[in-house]
Protein backbone atom coordinates (compact mmCIF):
# COMPACT_ATOMS: atom_id res chain seq x y z
CA UNK A 1 0.00 0.00 0.00
CA UNK A 2 2.74 2.49 0.95
CA UNK A 3 5.43 0.87 -1.17
CA UNK A 4 7.34 -0.31 1.91
CA UNK A 5 7.91 -3.86 3.14
CA UNK A 6 6.00 -4.54 6.34
CA UNK A 7 6.49 -7.26 8.96
CA UNK A 8 3.11 -7.71 10.62
CA UNK A 9 1.86 -10.16 13.20
CA UNK A 10 -1.88 -9.39 12.76
CA UNK A 11 -4.13 -10.48 9.89
CA UNK A 12 -6.60 -7.94 8.42
CA UNK A 13 -9.47 -9.73 10.19
CA UNK A 14 -7.62 -9.51 13.51
CA UNK A 15 -6.97 -5.79 12.93
CA UNK A 16 -10.64 -5.15 12.21
CA UNK A 17 -11.64 -7.12 15.32
CA UNK A 18 -9.09 -5.21 17.44
CA UNK A 19 -10.45 -1.88 16.22
CA UNK A 20 -14.08 -2.85 16.83
CA UNK A 21 -13.14 -4.15 20.28
CA UNK A 22 -11.30 -0.93 21.19
CA UNK A 23 -13.93 1.47 19.80
CA UNK A 24 -16.39 1.47 22.76
CA UNK A 25 -13.57 2.30 25.17
CA UNK A 26 -12.37 5.14 22.99
CA UNK A 27 -15.92 6.49 22.59
CA UNK A 28 -16.42 6.38 26.35
CA UNK A 29 -13.06 8.06 27.03
CA UNK A 30 -14.03 11.05 24.87
CA UNK A 31 -17.52 11.70 26.18
CA UNK A 32 -19.53 9.33 24.00
CA UNK A 33 -20.72 9.87 20.45
CA UNK A 34 -21.71 13.42 19.55
CA UNK A 35 -25.45 14.14 19.63
CA UNK A 36 -24.90 16.70 16.83
CA UNK A 37 -26.44 14.90 13.84
CA UNK A 38 -25.42 17.65 11.40
CA UNK A 39 -21.79 17.25 12.39
CA UNK A 40 -22.01 13.48 12.08
CA UNK A 41 -23.65 13.73 8.63
CA UNK A 42 -20.93 16.09 7.42
CA UNK A 43 -18.20 13.75 8.63
CA UNK A 44 -20.03 10.72 7.17
CA UNK A 45 -20.23 12.37 3.76
CA UNK A 46 -16.61 13.47 3.65
CA UNK A 47 -15.42 10.08 4.92
CA UNK A 48 -17.58 8.36 2.29
CA UNK A 49 -16.01 10.50 -0.46
CA UNK A 50 -12.48 9.80 0.71
CA UNK A 51 -13.04 6.04 0.75
CA UNK A 52 -15.15 5.67 -2.37
CA UNK A 53 -13.17 7.97 -4.65
CA UNK A 54 -9.75 6.63 -3.71
CA UNK A 55 -7.79 3.39 -3.51
CA UNK A 56 -9.33 2.84 -0.06
CA UNK A 57 -12.43 1.52 -1.86
CA UNK A 58 -10.52 -1.58 -2.96
CA UNK A 59 -9.18 -2.53 0.49
CA UNK A 60 -10.69 -4.90 3.10
CA UNK A 61 -10.93 -2.23 5.84
CA UNK A 62 -14.37 -1.39 7.25
CA UNK A 63 -14.29 2.39 7.44
CA UNK A 64 -16.58 4.21 9.84
CA UNK A 65 -16.19 7.90 10.70
CA UNK A 66 -17.61 9.10 14.03
CA UNK A 67 -17.78 12.42 15.88
CA UNK A 68 -16.92 12.24 19.59
CA UNK A 69 -18.76 14.53 22.02
CA UNK A 70 -15.55 15.77 23.73
CA UNK A 71 -15.51 19.58 23.48
CA UNK A 72 -12.15 20.05 25.21
CA UNK A 73 -9.75 17.67 23.46
CA UNK A 74 -8.64 18.91 20.04
CA UNK A 75 -7.77 15.65 18.30
CA UNK A 76 -8.74 12.86 15.92
CA UNK A 77 -7.98 9.15 16.11
CA UNK A 78 -7.81 6.01 14.00
CA UNK A 79 -8.14 2.48 15.26
CA UNK A 80 -6.89 -0.47 13.23
CA UNK A 81 -9.36 -1.88 10.74
CA UNK A 82 -11.15 1.38 9.86
CA UNK A 83 -12.67 3.06 12.92
CA UNK A 84 -11.95 6.82 12.66
CA UNK A 85 -12.93 9.48 15.21
CA UNK A 86 -12.83 13.27 15.37
CA UNK A 87 -13.70 15.25 18.48
CA UNK A 88 -16.26 18.05 18.52
CA UNK A 89 -13.47 20.29 19.86
CA UNK A 90 -11.38 19.80 16.70
CA UNK A 91 -14.37 19.84 14.36
CA UNK A 92 -15.52 23.18 15.81
CA UNK A 93 -12.18 24.74 14.81
CA UNK A 94 -12.33 23.57 11.20
CA UNK A 95 -14.04 25.99 8.85
CA UNK A 96 -14.04 24.20 5.48
CA UNK A 97 -14.80 20.73 4.11
CA UNK A 98 -11.20 20.61 2.83
CA UNK A 99 -9.91 20.97 6.40
CA UNK A 100 -12.22 18.21 7.67
CA UNK A 101 -11.11 16.06 4.72
CA UNK A 102 -7.49 16.77 5.72
CA UNK A 103 -8.06 15.32 9.18
CA UNK A 104 -10.04 12.31 7.94
CA UNK A 105 -7.54 11.59 5.13
CA UNK A 106 -4.67 11.62 7.64
CA UNK A 107 -6.48 9.11 9.86
CA UNK A 108 -7.54 7.00 6.88
CA UNK A 109 -3.89 6.59 5.88
CA UNK A 110 -3.07 5.27 9.36
CA UNK A 111 -5.63 2.51 8.66
CA UNK A 112 -4.55 1.84 5.06
CA UNK A 113 -0.84 1.78 5.96
CA UNK A 114 -1.58 -0.54 8.90
CA UNK A 115 0.46 1.63 11.24
CA UNK A 116 -1.03 0.11 14.40
CA UNK A 117 -0.23 -3.45 13.35
CA UNK A 118 3.24 -2.31 12.35
CA UNK A 119 3.82 -0.65 15.74
CA UNK A 120 2.58 -3.71 17.59
CA UNK A 121 5.01 -5.86 15.59
CA UNK A 122 7.91 -3.45 16.16
CA UNK A 123 7.20 -3.06 19.91
CA UNK A 124 7.18 -6.89 20.20
CA UNK A 125 10.60 -6.83 18.55
CA UNK A 126 11.85 -3.98 20.77
CA UNK A 127 10.63 -5.70 23.94
CA UNK A 128 12.37 -8.90 22.85
CA UNK A 129 15.62 -7.04 22.21
CA UNK A 130 15.43 -5.23 25.57
CA UNK A 131 14.86 -8.54 27.35
CA UNK A 132 17.74 -10.11 25.46
CA UNK A 133 20.08 -7.23 26.38
CA UNK A 134 19.05 -7.55 30.04
CA UNK A 135 19.57 -11.29 30.13
CA UNK A 136 22.86 -11.14 28.22
CA UNK A 137 24.34 -8.38 30.38
CA UNK A 138 22.83 -9.44 33.71
CA UNK A 139 22.85 -5.73 34.47
CA UNK A 140 19.68 -3.79 35.22
CA UNK A 141 21.12 -0.42 34.21
CA UNK A 142 22.12 -1.80 30.80
CA UNK A 143 18.61 -3.18 30.35
CA UNK A 144 17.18 0.19 31.44
CA UNK A 145 19.34 2.04 28.91
CA UNK A 146 18.24 -0.42 26.21
CA UNK A 147 14.61 0.20 27.21
CA UNK A 148 15.01 3.98 26.88
CA UNK A 149 16.68 3.56 23.49
CA UNK A 150 13.84 1.21 22.52
CA UNK A 151 11.26 3.84 23.45
CA UNK A 152 13.12 6.52 21.47
CA UNK A 153 13.18 4.19 18.45
CA UNK A 154 9.43 3.72 18.98
CA UNK A 155 8.90 7.48 18.97
CA UNK A 156 10.92 7.75 15.77
CA UNK A 157 8.68 5.12 14.13
CA UNK A 158 5.68 7.03 15.43
CA UNK A 159 6.86 10.33 13.89
CA UNK A 160 7.58 8.57 10.59
CA UNK A 161 4.02 7.19 10.64
CA UNK A 162 2.62 10.68 11.20
CA UNK A 163 4.67 12.12 8.35
CA UNK A 164 3.45 9.33 6.08
CA UNK A 165 -0.16 9.94 7.16
CA UNK A 166 0.27 13.63 6.28
CA UNK A 167 2.00 13.16 2.93
CA UNK A 168 -0.12 10.22 1.70
CA UNK A 169 -3.20 11.91 3.16
CA UNK A 170 -2.54 14.62 0.57
CA UNK A 171 -2.89 11.92 -2.13
CA UNK A 172 -6.23 10.73 -0.72
CA UNK A 173 -7.52 14.32 -0.61
CA UNK A 174 -6.61 14.91 -4.25
CA UNK A 175 -8.09 11.55 -5.31
CA UNK A 176 -11.38 12.37 -3.59
CA UNK A 177 -11.61 15.91 -4.96
CA UNK A 178 -10.59 17.99 -1.95
CA UNK A 179 -8.04 20.81 -1.91
CA UNK A 180 -4.93 19.45 -0.13
CA UNK A 181 -4.17 22.94 1.14
CA UNK A 182 -6.82 22.05 3.73
CA UNK A 183 -4.24 19.76 5.37
CA UNK A 184 -1.86 22.73 5.79
CA UNK A 185 -4.66 24.73 7.40
CA UNK A 186 -5.35 21.83 9.79
CA UNK A 187 -1.72 21.95 10.96
CA UNK A 188 -2.08 25.65 11.64
CA UNK A 189 -5.16 24.89 13.75
CA UNK A 190 -3.26 22.15 15.61
CA UNK A 191 -0.27 24.44 16.09
CA UNK A 192 -2.50 27.01 17.76
CA UNK A 193 -4.28 24.33 19.80
CA UNK A 194 -1.06 22.79 21.11
CA UNK A 195 0.29 26.18 22.20
CA UNK A 196 3.82 25.25 21.16
CA UNK A 197 5.87 22.20 22.10
CA UNK A 198 7.54 22.13 25.50
CA UNK A 199 10.15 19.51 24.61
CA UNK A 200 12.43 18.72 21.66
CA UNK A 201 10.90 16.97 18.67
CA UNK A 202 12.92 13.75 19.16
CA UNK A 203 11.03 13.15 22.42
CA UNK A 204 7.61 13.70 20.80
CA UNK A 205 5.29 11.16 19.19
CA UNK A 206 4.44 13.65 16.42
CA UNK A 207 6.66 15.91 14.32
CA UNK A 208 6.62 19.60 15.15
CA UNK A 209 3.58 21.23 13.44
CA UNK A 210 5.82 23.77 11.69
CA UNK A 211 7.88 20.92 10.20
CA UNK A 212 4.68 19.13 9.24
CA UNK A 213 3.48 22.19 7.31
CA UNK A 214 6.72 22.26 5.28
CA UNK A 215 6.48 18.51 4.57
CA UNK A 216 2.83 18.77 3.51
CA UNK A 217 3.61 21.69 1.19
CA UNK A 218 6.40 19.61 -0.37
CA UNK A 219 3.98 16.65 -0.65
CA UNK A 220 1.44 18.84 -2.48
CA UNK A 221 4.11 19.96 -4.96
CA UNK A 222 5.26 16.39 -5.64
CA UNK A 223 1.72 14.95 -5.73
CA UNK A 224 1.41 14.75 -9.56
CA UNK A 225 4.30 12.27 -9.73
CA UNK A 226 3.64 10.53 -6.41
CA UNK A 227 -0.11 10.07 -5.99
CA UNK A 228 -1.31 8.31 -9.16
CA UNK A 229 -1.79 4.95 -7.41
CA UNK A 230 -4.14 6.48 -4.84
CA UNK A 231 -6.89 7.24 -7.34
CA UNK A 232 -10.07 5.18 -6.95
CA UNK B 1 28.00 -11.75 42.47
CA UNK B 2 27.26 -8.27 43.82
CA UNK B 3 28.20 -7.24 47.38
CA UNK B 4 26.72 -4.10 48.87
CA UNK B 5 26.76 -2.34 52.22
CA UNK B 6 23.48 -1.75 54.02
CA UNK B 7 22.55 -0.33 57.43
CA UNK B 8 22.15 -3.94 58.53
CA UNK B 9 25.60 -5.07 57.45
CA UNK B 10 26.89 -6.51 54.18
CA UNK B 11 24.60 -8.41 51.91
CA UNK B 12 25.29 -10.33 48.75
CA UNK B 13 23.05 -10.67 45.73
CA UNK B 14 23.26 -12.81 42.62
CA UNK B 15 21.53 -11.57 39.49
CA UNK B 16 19.98 -8.75 41.50
CA UNK B 17 18.78 -6.97 38.36
CA UNK B 18 16.22 -9.62 37.47
CA UNK B 19 13.46 -8.07 39.61
CA UNK B 20 14.12 -4.64 38.15
CA UNK B 21 14.19 -6.12 34.63
CA UNK B 22 10.84 -7.77 35.31
CA UNK B 23 9.33 -4.47 36.50
CA UNK B 24 10.91 -2.72 33.51
CA UNK B 25 9.42 -5.30 31.16
CA UNK B 26 5.98 -4.80 32.70
CA UNK B 27 6.30 -1.00 32.39
CA UNK B 28 7.33 -1.29 28.75
CA UNK B 29 4.44 -3.67 28.08
CA UNK B 30 1.99 -1.23 29.73
CA UNK B 31 3.40 1.69 27.72
CA UNK B 32 3.11 -0.42 24.55
CA UNK B 33 -0.51 -1.32 25.31
CA UNK B 34 -1.37 2.29 26.24
CA UNK B 35 0.16 3.64 23.04
CA UNK B 36 -1.76 1.14 20.90
CA UNK B 37 -3.79 0.66 18.94
CA UNK B 38 -5.01 4.22 18.28
CA UNK B 39 -3.19 6.82 16.19
CA UNK B 40 -4.03 10.49 16.71
CA UNK B 41 -3.44 13.56 14.58
CA UNK B 42 -1.90 15.62 17.43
Amino acid sequence: MTGENQYLSLTPDQEIALGLQSAPEMIQEFGGLSPDQNAQTTVDNIGFNIVNKSVARTTPWQFEYSVLADQQTVNAFALPGGQVFITEALLSQLTTQDEIAGVLAHETIHVLARHSAQQIASSDLTNGLVGAVGVASGDASTAQTAAVIGQLIGLRYSRDDETQADTLGVCLMIASGYNPQGMVEVMQVLQNASGGSSQPEFLETHPNPANRIVQIQNAIQSAPTRCASYQG
Amino acid sequence: MQISASPYGYSSQRGGGSGIRLILGVVIAIISIMSHPAHSIL
